[in-house]
């Protein structure tokens, strides 16, 4: 007899979103005043767990049996598959990537019902509440709109379609549960924040019991971003690691909107100010994190990433109402309980650079959603589908980011409340000092090694809003390294000045003296190591503005000068297996003279896809450059072959600077020895808390051997994209011209001229250069290539009308913002004075009970902390 | 073999599933009040969050004093109101352990009543076993006390003269017959 399987896991399905109903019933009633059923609510919280784990176990044992019954088994599997794909295929598609998504939400709230446990009694039933309502979102979808065990209609077909070879390598076992583990996390923080406004305990409770959730959330998020980055990198084989294509959006926004509240959440710990705020931005994480999803998911807009269209965007559409108006809604409920205890003291101080700090993020964010939401926008607004490029983002993101840098140095040299000149001159003057030096250095010495301050950078608009973003481009590398080394001087004076309080006080010998430090303040120096990484990653981002591209038809035998390379084309080979052909090209790399070793690109045909070969490419990883090497083509009986070289510099230090954020997040979230052994004595159980900190430091080493630099790859395992032609760019009005037109071929994935590699894009350049050639100005061209392809076929949208709106709208916020923000402070800083005054009154009137008996008691734990 | 793993699993994963779910019906239905009330104070937890929260905020900011950061004026000001919730903290978690003292304090004389007049070293296998009950039940602190109370049995336990009831050191009065205590 065999068991209907696909009926069985839609049963579980329906289980599911009864049992998460039920439990959430139990916990809201526990919550309203009959605690005794809280540990009712803990255990349906298992059951609900228990059943999400069921059913991923269901769909994973469909796949390994090949269930063709079920149709998402046969749409994302077939029988040659071997058993890791298998599994993979559970997130491949649509419809298994929400029972995934809820799994991962499953192992959360196991480790979190868990932690709890004896804690937060208060906040407890709504925190399992809330998760609750989230199973039970995706239980409806799943149910109604895509179920993974739908059956064939047509019968269960005999051969599955199998997994999209584009996605059957190693990115696609570790990048999507990353990044899906980095959205999921933020609903835990997002539970606890719900059930503080619905208890009203808006105290610093629940900031202490996210902390470590916000970090692990933080980190997932942030590893899901880099891996997604170099899966772009090796992959796609365009040269690039970030195309602000709307997938790599849907996971930045959040990103932008949690790392805001990681800052901003100091200062209400530190000063009790900014509840609202607070709680604002951590809801508005989470919604983020639900909106990429919709975005990305529901294919409103075009994608490498999106499924095919589908009715869950309505789904979601409802949910993101249902949210946007409880969050609202309960946070206006409790506005009187989120005053603020203190008020900003001076214009000088941390509070306030923190403040910048968020105001960058959120305008970065601002920018996000509307770039990447303009295209429904305009369809609303005038019925017509625009597209916004890479260029547009890349040009407006540079100032954005190079601020937020300066800040990142910024931050920790100000001291809170309230900076005195004295100490804001000891606190600069090294860190300015070596800006300038590096300034300097960079000016007159750069153009010697090949690295000159300045770089063309075409402007992206006829305007003067233009030209005066492409002066900033141009000056990208100058203000990046002087601001890099501003800060990076700023973080080691801080370590400096730390161990040198500890040598001097605790009389430590240096190395224990900086060990100490960084094991007593692991936030902060923690937080340090992850601006240092930060600094890493930029240079690495810098680095970009340096590339040099080149290509050549070669015979075997003969050289490709690149840069310090040189490239022997050897021969070349054809190999094959069950799944495809292969054509390698040999070539033996050669850096000044000295040979470093050999490289082989490669072209896969597929047999399922026979006209869409991919392109491997090679990548030469070193410190100072990577050399990137696509073959086009070779002709196999002449065996002249085609290859493109790009030398990019500093790429690796993006990849080094990633592992050095992990490493600083995980000092910043690991454990006390208090809390891993002493605070279980206290009554306060912490190995949910450790189980976490297990799985992230599990995570860490998992994605340990992927972030590290990797070397001439491309030997026959893995990398794949759909590209087959090669990007030719003679000078920099062409490259003006390119970025801002879109390849239009309907396959690749909308890429602008510049990178698409496709032949439709080679045979585009080739008319529009004849164009060019002829003496036709860029407007003319553009504009005929917008008549024939419609205003998609344009990257970046005029600077006119409501295409203006693009970059009007977010920049007339974030002043707007700006000058709230000195008005707020001045208001403040005028109240201060008489608030503390009159707080102090307070103090002593609602003085409590009479607590000088602690006094000792008190110096005896400060030196048990101390002790630690 | 593997499709096995999974099944094996799933079995597992459905076993757990009825086993929640009994556990949690089985919850509603008794709804033990009484175990409710029995449970670690509610806000004990976050009380000692807190705790460490404000000691390592004190930590912290002698720590930006010594590297110059802060000015004396406001990290006296800073200081004193740290201080001061620091302490008012520590009273409150005093308060909540105060109930528990009281009912460690009620057994413990129980099982000494009980077991009536027997040597001190009894006494403190006594309170020593009182104790293992109350781990179970209690939080840790509360076997702390516990623990300090045995050895408070030992030092400083009046006896009673009509009784031999053990009395608190600083006790007027018998607890069992009421007469004086020298």
């Amino acid at each position: 007899m065999q068991v209907d399987l696909p009926l069985f896991g839609t049963v579980v399905l329906c289980a599911l979103l009864v049992c998460a109903a039920y439990t959430a019933g139990v916990a809201i009633v526990a919550g309203r005043g009959r605690p005794a059923l809280l540990s009712s609510a803990r255990w349906g919280t298992y059951a609900t767990c228990a059943l999400v784990a069921l059913g991923v176990l269901t769909l994973a044992y469909a796949f390994q049996t090949h269930d063709f019954r079920i149709r998402y088994v046969s749409r994302y599997s077939d029988r040659s598959m071997p058993w890791y794909y298998l599994v993979t295929s559970l997130w491949g598609g649509q419809d298994g990537s929400l029972l995934w998504w809820a799994f991962l939400l499953s192992l959360y709230t196991t480790a979190c019902t868990r932690w709890m446990r004896g804690k937060y009694q208060e906040l407890q039933p709504w925190v399992i509440a809330t998760l609750m309502s989230i199973f039970i979102f995706f239980a409806v979808l799943m149910l109604f709109a895509a179920n993974p065990f739908a059956v064939n209609a047509a019968g269960p077909p005999v051969d599955g379609e199998g997994l999209n070879p584009l996605l059957q390598n190693y990115w696609m076992i570790i990048h999507p549960p990353t990044l899906y583990s980095g959205f999921v996390g933020w609903s835990i923080p997002f539970a606890f924040v719900i059930a503080a406004l619905i208890t009203g305990r808006l105290g610093e409770e629940w900031i202490f019991a996210t902390r470590r959730w916000v970090l692990v959330a933080w980190l997932a998020l942030s590893c899901g971003n880099l891996l997604g980055m170099l899966w772009s990198y090796e992959e796609l084989g365009w040269g690039g690691y970030w195309a602000w294509d709307p997938v790599e959006n849907a996971a930045f926004m959040p990103w932008l909107a949690g790392t805001a509240f990681l800052h901003c959440v100091m200062i209400q710990e530190r000063r009790g100010m900014l509840k609202v705020y607070n709680v604002f931005l951590l809801c508005l994480t989470f919604i983020m994190t639900i909106f990429g999803t919709f975005l990305t998911r529901s294919g409103l807009i075009a994608s490498v990433h999106s499924f095919a269209r589908s009715d869950i965007g309505q789904y979601f559409v409802g949910y993101l109402i249902v949210l946007v108006v409880v969050c609202l809604g309960l946070i206006a409920w409790r506005l009187p309980k989120l005053r603020a205890e203190n008020r900003i003291d001076a214009v000088l101080s941390r509070e306030t650079a923190f403040l910048m700090n968020n105001w960058i993020l959120l305008g970065m964010l601002l920018f996000v959603v509307i770039a990447t939401t303009f295209p429904l926008i305009s369809e609303a607004l005038r019925g017509q589908t625009v597209s916004v490029g890479p260029g547009f983002y890349n040009r407006w993101m540079i100032p954005f980011g190079i601020v937020l840098l300066f800040l990142a140095g910024v931050g920790p040299l100000i001291a809170w409340r309230k900076a005195s000149g004295r100490n804001l001159f000891r606190a600069f003057v090294v860190p300015l000092a070596a800006g300038l030096i590096v300034c300097l250095a960079h000016v007159f010495i750069g153009p010697i090694f090949g690295f000159p301050a300045r770089v063309e950078s075409p402007s992206i608009y006829e305007t003067t809003t233009g030209q005066v973003l492409a002066a900033i481009s141009s000056l990208m590398p100058l203000l990046s390294t002087t601001t890099c080394a501003f800060v990076t001087a700023a973080i080691v004076q801080e370590f400096v000045r730390g161990t040198a309080m500890r040598m001097r006080n605790a009389k430590e010998s240096l190395p224990v003296a900086f060990v100490n430090l960084v094991i007593r303040a692991r936030r902060r120096y923690g937080g340090y190591i992850v601006h240092l990484a930060i600094v890493v990653m930029f240079l690495g981002f810098t680095g970009a503005a340096y590339d040099v591209e080149k290509e050549a038809a070669l015979r075997p035998g003969e050289r490709l000068e690149i840069g310090n390379f040189s490239l022997r084309y050897e021969n070349s080979r054809m190999e094959a297996d069950e799944n495809k052909r292969m054509v390698f090209s040999d070539l033996t790399v050669y850096e000044n003279g000295r040979m470093l070793g050999r490289i082989s690109p490669a072209k896969f045909i597929y047999r399922t896809l026979p006209d869409m070969p991919t392109t491997e490419v090679a990548i030469r990883s070193s410190s100072r450059s990577d050399l990137y090497v696509i073959m086009n083509s070779v002709n196999p009986e002449t065996r002249v072959g085609t290859f493109k070289a790009i030398v990019r510099p500093f790429v690796s230090w993006i990849w080094f600077g990633g592992l050095l954020l992990i490493f600083g997040t995980l000092i910043a979230a690991a454990p006390t020895w208090k809390e891993m052994f002493g605070e279980a004595r206290a009554g306060a159980p912490a190995r949910g808390g450790n189980l976490s900190v297990a799985a992230f430091l599990l995570l860490g080493a998992f994605a340990y051997p992927l972030l590290v630099p990797s070397n001439a790859r491309a030997d026959g395992e893995g990398s794949s994209s759909l590209h087959a032609g090669v990007v030719n760019i003679r000078n920099a009005r062409e490259g003006q011209l390119f970025e801002r037109l879109l390849c239009m071929c309907g396959d690749c994935q909308t890429l602008p001229l510049t990178k698409c590699a496709c032949s439709f894009a080679v045979d585009a350049r080739a008319s529009l250069r004849e164009r060019l050639d002829d003496g036709e100005s860029l407007q003319s061209i553009i504009a005929s290539y917008r008549a024939q392809y419609g205003p998609r076929a344009i990257a970046i949208p005029s600077d006119q009308g409501l295409d203006r709106a693009l970059w009007a709208v977010p920049v007339t916020a974030a002043v707007l913002a700006a000058v709230g923000l000195v008005f707020l402070g001045r208001k403040w800083a005028k109240r201060g004075a008489t608030a503390d005054a009159a707080s102090a009154a307070a103090a002593k009137v609602n003085a409590p009970a009479d607590t000088s008996a602690y006094d000792n008691k008190l110096e005896d734990e400060l030196k048990d902390i101390d002790g630690m | 073999m593997l499709p096995l793993v999974f099944l094996t699993l799933a079995a597992v994963m459905l076993l757990l599933v009825l086993l929640a779910v009994w556990q949690s019906v089985r919850m509603i239905t008794t709804s033990d009040i009484e175990a409710d009330i029995s449970s670690p104070s509610d806000d004990r937890a976050a009380l000692l969050d807190e705790k460490n929260a404000l000691l390592r905020s004190i930590k912290d900011l002698e720590f930006e004093r010594g590297v110059g950061k802060i000015d004396d004026e406001d990290f006296a000001r800073l200081d004193a109101k740290y201080r001061a919730r620091a302490k008012d903290v520590l009273r409150l978690l005093d308060v909540d352990l105060g109930k528990w003292k009281a009912k460690a304090e009620a057994l413990v004389a129980e099982r000494l009543a009980k077991a009536g007049a027997e040597t001190a070293s009894e006494s403190v296998s006594v309170t020593a076993s009182v104790s293992e009950e109350l781990a179970d039940s209690v939080p840790e602190v509360v076997s702390d006390s516990v623990r300090e109370l045995s050895s408070v049995s030992e030092i400083s336990l009046l006896h009673c003269a009509r009784c031999s009831s053990r009395n608190d050191a600083d006790a007027a009065f018998c607890k069992k017959c009421g007469s004086a205590l020298v």
